[in-house]
């Protein structure tokens, strides 16, 4: 249960999941993504919407896996 | 006075109250039953619930009107904010929460730190914020009355005020589940039919944004200070880490992999929702109102709705306007009433039967909508940006002390309280005496709050074996 920072520990797929988001959120308000544009939009729109939609299908299928097995 | 909308908004009004008087008995039973619905409610009406709470009066009209106002970045940062934020509940918080088996956020930091200053600063801290979000609900409830059905404002406002204090204090948690999966469908329904309708007007999504940045040329970019976007739009999902409306919501489902699941699919729904109302109809509102402004943007959305429908759409959108102000008024009045029934009378009760807790929980509920009714005779100008920033607050005081008393052993009680204390102090002087872009003042009081926590853990005595235990056994399998 221990680490050694003193930290309880996280599960290995939502560590990931958690990381990917703030990391892909961070890159969202980069100036290479903020001023690209797609269909009229920012993609900085695009991108956030894509990783709203994709975190929680992955969380949820990897929640059922991890319950079947 | 326009009545086939009045009669549709009425019927549905009378609907939930129905609702609440059915579970009557149910709630009374136990102070279980009144603040978490007995544990019963299934994956897919919590994740319409989770969605109906989080998208409030303001997520179904101050947004759309936002969106018209300001482009459809700055307000889609906050929609899919909100979406993640219970993403980011369900991975970080949902799992060690349900299995302490607190009731509310309040008891669950009480359980952690064993603190009394924690234990009424926590509840005092809530208590604030919601009655400022709750005052945000009504103005929007009194708007829709207003421009709608013809209703006047303060009349519109204290039926809505009748309809949900009725329901909530009677019915508790029970009721505030069903009437917001019908409310939460409702909504989603009138947005999906809202937005086709908007998209067949106009000519398709080219022509919609097409006319959209010829009348506004800055409309699908990030032309503010980007620290205003991103903070607008990471503010909203810390608010999915400490949210005590939304958090509640974990101790009604059947077991922790349930809060989970559903914390995910509300997500998903609040994604689809928030795509459809910042850009569609956003941009929808912002073509049919042309150049001008209308004096009250956040009108913008019944401006749109009186172009593209016809009465009974109409009568169904307000509705689901009231819907999306009731739901999250019910969620909030609830978590609020918990606050001060469950947090802090029922702490210096003890000798009261649990059934006589939950009499008092419908009280509270009673004392808290009356503040609220009395703040809301006249509030200020927009919605979204006066709630938003009262999360602002209260993520700066809690999401500190409640990640830490989750995830960090040496969490203590001294840090958690110059967490909370540092973190709303700074975020008060952050947002009063400096002037910083709009919501960019968490990017400070949220490492001051980091910082104290650190400091005054490591200057007070580790917790003891027992605690970290405790702990320990929220996060196992």
């Amino acid at each position: 249960m221990e680490n050694k920072h003193g930290f309880f520990k996280i599960k290995r797929h939502i560590g990931l999941a958690v990381i990917f988001f703030f990391a892909t959120a961070i890159f969202s308000y980069t100036p290479i993504v903020v001023n690209s544009m797609t269909a009229g939009v920012s993609n900085n729109a695009w991108l956030l919407s894509a990783l709203a939609l994709a975190i929680p299908i992955y969380c949820i299928i990897i929640g059922y896996v991890t319950q079947k097995k | 006075m326009k009545g086939l909308e009045l009669f549709i908004v009425v019927g549905y009004a009378a609907l939930m109250i129905i609702i609440g008087l059915y579970y009557r008995k149910k709630a009374a039973k136990s102070s279980s039953s009144f603040w978490s619905a007995e544990a019963s409610v299934p994956i897919v009406v919590n994740a319409f619930c989770l969605f109906a709470t989080v998208m409030s009066g303001g997520g179904m009209m101050g947004n759309i009107g936002l969106a018209a106002a300001t482009g459809i970045v700055f307000i889609l940062s906050a929609n899919l904010g909100s979406g993640c934020g219970l993403g980011m509940g369900a991975m970080l918080v949902a799992r060690p929460l349900r299995k302490s088996g607190a009731k509310t956020v309040s008891e669950f930091i009480q359980m952690r730190y064993e603190s009394n200053v924690i234990g009424i600063a926590v509840p005092v801290v809530i208590m604030i914020t919601y009655t400022i979000y709750l005052v945000a609900q009504m103005k929007a409830a009194g708007t829709v009355g207003e421009y709608l059905l013809g209703v006047p404002y303060t009349y519109a406002l204290i039926a809505t005020w009748t309809v949900f204090t009725i329901y909530v204090m009677t019915g508790g948690m029970f009721a505030v589940t069903w009437t917001d999966f019908f409310q939460g469908c409702l909504m989603f329904l009138v947005t999906i039919v809202a937005a086709v309708a908007t998209l067949t007007a106009v000519g398709g999504w080219s022509e919609l944004i097409g006319s959209a940045t010829e009348i506004m040329p800055t409309f699908g970019t990030l032309y503010m200070p980007l620290s205003a976007y991103a903070g607008f739009f990471f503010l909203w999902v810390f608010v999915g880490l400490c949210s005590p409306h939304i958090l509640m919501r974990v101790g009604t489902t059947k077991s922790p992999f349930a809060a989970t699941i559903s914390l995910h699919g509300g997500m998903i729904i609040i994604t689809l929702f928030s795509i459809l109302s910042s850009m569609v109809l956003g941009a929808g509102a912002r073509v049919f109102m042309g150049v001008e402004q209308i004096t009250n943007n956040d009108a913008a959305f019944l401006f749109l709705i009186d172009n593209i429908f016809g009465p009974i759409w109409r009568g169904l959108t307000g509705a689901a306007i009231y819907a999306a102000v009731m739901s999250t008024a019910a969620g909030l009045l609830l978590a609020a009433a918990a606050a001060l029934s469950n947090d802090i009378i029922s702490k210096r009760k003890p000798n009261w039967t649990d059934r006589q807790h939950s009499k008092f929980g419908g009280v509270a509920c009673l004392i808290i909508s009356f503040i609220v009714l009395l703040l809301s005779f006249n509030p200020p100008e927009f919605l979204t940006l006066l709630y938003s920033q009262a999360m602002a607050f209260m993520v700066s005081a809690l999401m500190v002390p409640m990640m830490a008393g989750l995830w960090w052993k040496r969490a203590t009680s001294l840090g958690a309280i110059l967490a909370l204390l540092s973190g709303a102090i700074s975020y008060a002087i952050l947002f009063f005496g400096m002037d910083l872009p709009s919501f960019s003042e968490i990017f400070f009081s949220l490492p001051i709050s980091i910082i104290f926590m650190i400091i005054g853990s490591y200057a007070s005595i580790q917790p003891t074996d027992e605690v970290i235990a405790r702990v320990a056994g929220w996060h196992e399998e």
